[in-house]
């Protein structure tokens, strides 16, 4: 206990002993550190906007479906409905443990061109819901043109964008192609009797080849029955539990059941793309200053390092053993990177707490969901950071350590005699 | 207490080779003080290190109270450093960024057998008086005069209670009235705790203190009378 508390005193001496080369070295762990943090805060924002934009507008805060693999993807539907539906397991926990959920049923349909006499570019993904229940809980969702009539039972609201790029109005009378539990294709006719928009958020509606929101919304009861789906059945459960209170077990059951468990970013594989694309810009420029970290504390070190040969040789002329300056060499890293990690963390606290309102990123905003950038003080990317910088500077220290044991005190003497 | 047979030791110097000893056979007893005059470069140095375990000889034995130490690992060798051998160096080789007390304890801290902090503090207390720097205990090394240094050195030598304490050329960077209360200082210690030192110099008023007196001339040690 006290060599280790020699350790930290003697450190403490040592980095107040060069000032200029901690300092260098200090910048280069500070820098590293806040843009960790930084980093982190990248991409909690952009998982956490998206997740809050997908709960609140299309898929609650989490889903479970019986598609599989990619046929899961929203922007890329299934043109069949899956070979099995949700099993009553999950919605009977559902139902015991009272969470709130919805039943869907999700299948791609088709625009037949009658001029063309083709179809139509990519599937929308038609959804199946709940009016009642889900109306209320897409809060995110509003009426641009035309009304909700709970009355009209083929009634559906089309997704803006979607709408626009097939020149659809409120009251027109529209076909959709889909197949049936028989796996047979009809046209089935719809009364569009609203187009919907997002209220906030993401302005993601892409007029490219594959369209980011081509979502139609109808009645669950009326698909069911178009479809041969039996009652009570669905496809999907769009689940609301923003606490993620059931998450693990219904993610068990899901998987028990062979359905996939998913979360909103994930059922857009587009935007699911776009936030994992901002992860991997955040890790290359985290490489990239790790690599710069390295090199620079390595050299630095390395100055330190022929700084003190004679006082090591001193020591070891003392009776040092090897493993006795190895502790007293990594302890003045961990105690420098603490001290600095510390001060850089102390830094970004304070940017949080007078960053306003957050960060408007301008068209860069599609990566938070169209919302402003708040830097946030995750205690996982706090964690990640420091053991991140104490990693780097053990290896940046390793090699000038190596030396250190290997120093014999009769060549330091006799080359301060030269 | 330290016996060396034939020992040699040749440096490459660039690529030329130097035969710093060519064969050296002598003993040390304890309490004595043993002073190795020579010029420079005659192998003072080498055979202190070689005593003192800082280093290990091309052939030829070295004992150290009745073990042989010469084919010691480096590690057994910091240990027989540590727990029996005190150095002080012509430069001092304080650690500059510790005070007068902290670089006096700093053998305790390295050394594996542990005194207790009531003895440590005793020990460390003593010597501060005994070097005459209670004044400057919590002086830094570049608060101190050279004479100053050089007596924080000996009080570190000594702090661990070693049997034997090699100094090379303990005087040279002090001036003639402080390498005097020095060498004094050092010669009541080998009177009071029987602590052995071997001194290599070129400076003739340490002979005055010496019970042994041995001359280095090219490698070869020859004893003179006092």
């Amino acid at each position: 206990m006290n060599t280790v508390k020699n350790f930290i005193k003697l450190s403490f001496k040592n980095i107040r002993r060069h000032p200029v080369k901690n300092f260098l070295i200090g910048i280069v762990i500070f820098l590293a550190s806040i843009l960790f943090l930084f980093n982190g805060s990248l991409k909690e924002n952009a998982e956490s906007a998206w997740k809050d934009y997908f709960s609140r507008t299309f898929t609650g805060d989490y889903h479970i479906t019986s598609y599989q693999g990619l046929d899961r993807d929203y922007t890329l539907p299934s043109f069949t409905l899956p070979r099995k539906m949700i099993s009553s397991q999950i919605i009977d926990y559902l139902d015991k443990n009272q969470v709130v959920y919805s039943k869907r049923i999700k299948i791609g349909a088709a625009v037949y061109d009658d001029k063309k006499s083709e179809f139509k570019g990519s599937l929308p993904a038609l959804i199946g819901i709940d009016w009642e229940k889900e109306l209320a809980l897409l809060s995110n969702l509003k009426i641009v043109s035309g009304r909700f009539d709970p009355d009209l039972p083929n009634g559906i609201l089309v997704w803006k964008e979607y709408a626009d790029s097939l020149k659809w109005k409120a009251g027109d009378e529209i076909t959709l192609y889909m197949k049936d539990t028989e796996k047979n294709t009809y046209p089935y006719s719809f009364r569009v009797m609203g187009i919907v928009n997002h209220q906030e958020g993401a302005s993601l509606e892409g007029k490219g080849v594959i369209q980011m929101f081509p979502a139609l919304f109808v009645s669950y009861q009326y698909l069911a029955l178009q479809l041969g789906i039996e009652d009570n059945q669905a496809v999907e459960i769009a689940v609301w539990d923003k606490e993620g209170k059931y998450e693990k077990d219904l993610k068990k059951l899901a998987e028990e059941n062979s359905l996939q468990y998913f979360q909103g970013t994930q059922g857009y594989g587009i935007v699911f793309g776009i936030v994992e694309l901002l992860g991997f810009f955040g890790s290359s420029i985290a490489a990239l200053i790790l690599v710069i970290l390295v090199v620079a504390t390595l050299n630095l070190n390395m100055m330190g390092f022929f700084e003190r040969r004679k006082e090591i040789g001193s020591l070891v002329a003392m009776g040092a053993r090897p493993f006795w300056l190895v502790g007293l060499l990594l302890m003045e890293m961990v105690v420098f990177a603490t001290l600095v990690f510390a001060l850089a963390c102390g830094f970004y606290f304070i940017l949080t707490q007078t960053g306003g309102k957050g960060i408007d990123f301008g068209e860069m905003a599609v990566f938070f969901a169209g919302k402003k950038f708040t830097a946030g003080f995750e205690l996982q990317s706090v964690v990640n950071g420091y053991l991140t910088i104490l990693i780097v500077s053990f290896i940046s220290s390793i090699y000038p350590i190596y030396l250190t044991t290997k120093i014999n005190p009769v060549d330091v003497f006799r080359e301060a005699e030269i | 207490m330290i016996a060396l047979e034939e020992v040699r030791k040749t440096y490459l110097l660039g690529k030329t080779k130097v035969e710093a000893l060519k064969g050296v056979t002598f003993q040390i007893n304890k309490g004595e003080m043993v002073c190795l005059m020579g010029p420079s470069g005659s192998g003072k140095s080498t055979l202190l290190n070689l005593a003192g375990c800082l280093d290990r000889p091309d052939s030829g034995k070295i004992w150290i109270d009745g073990e042989e130490v010469s084919l010691y690992s480096l590690k057994k060798l910091a240990g027989i450093r540590s727990s029996k051998i005190g150095f002080i160096f012509q430069a001092f080789n304080l650690i500059p960024v510790i005070n007068v007390y902290e670089n006096i304890e700093f053998p305790l801290m390295i050394k594996k057998e542990k005194i207790s902090e009531k003895e440590k503090k005793t020990r460390i207390d003593n010597l501060i008086q005994a070097v005459g720097l209670e004044k400057f205990a919590k002086h830094r090394p570049d608060e101190l005069s050279g004479g100053q240094r050089q007596r924080v050195a000996i009080a570190r030598a000594l702090v661990s209670s070693p049997e034997i304490v090699f100094a090379d050329e303990p005087t040279a960077n002090l001036d003639s009235e402080t390498g005097k209360t020095i060498l004094e200082l050092l010669a009541s210690l080998n009177q009071n705790k029987k602590t052995t030192f071997v001194f290599a110099t070129h400076d003739p008023s340490i002979t005055r203190y010496a019970t042994s007196l041995f001359q280095m001339k090219d490698g070869i040690l020859s004893k003179k009378e006092i």
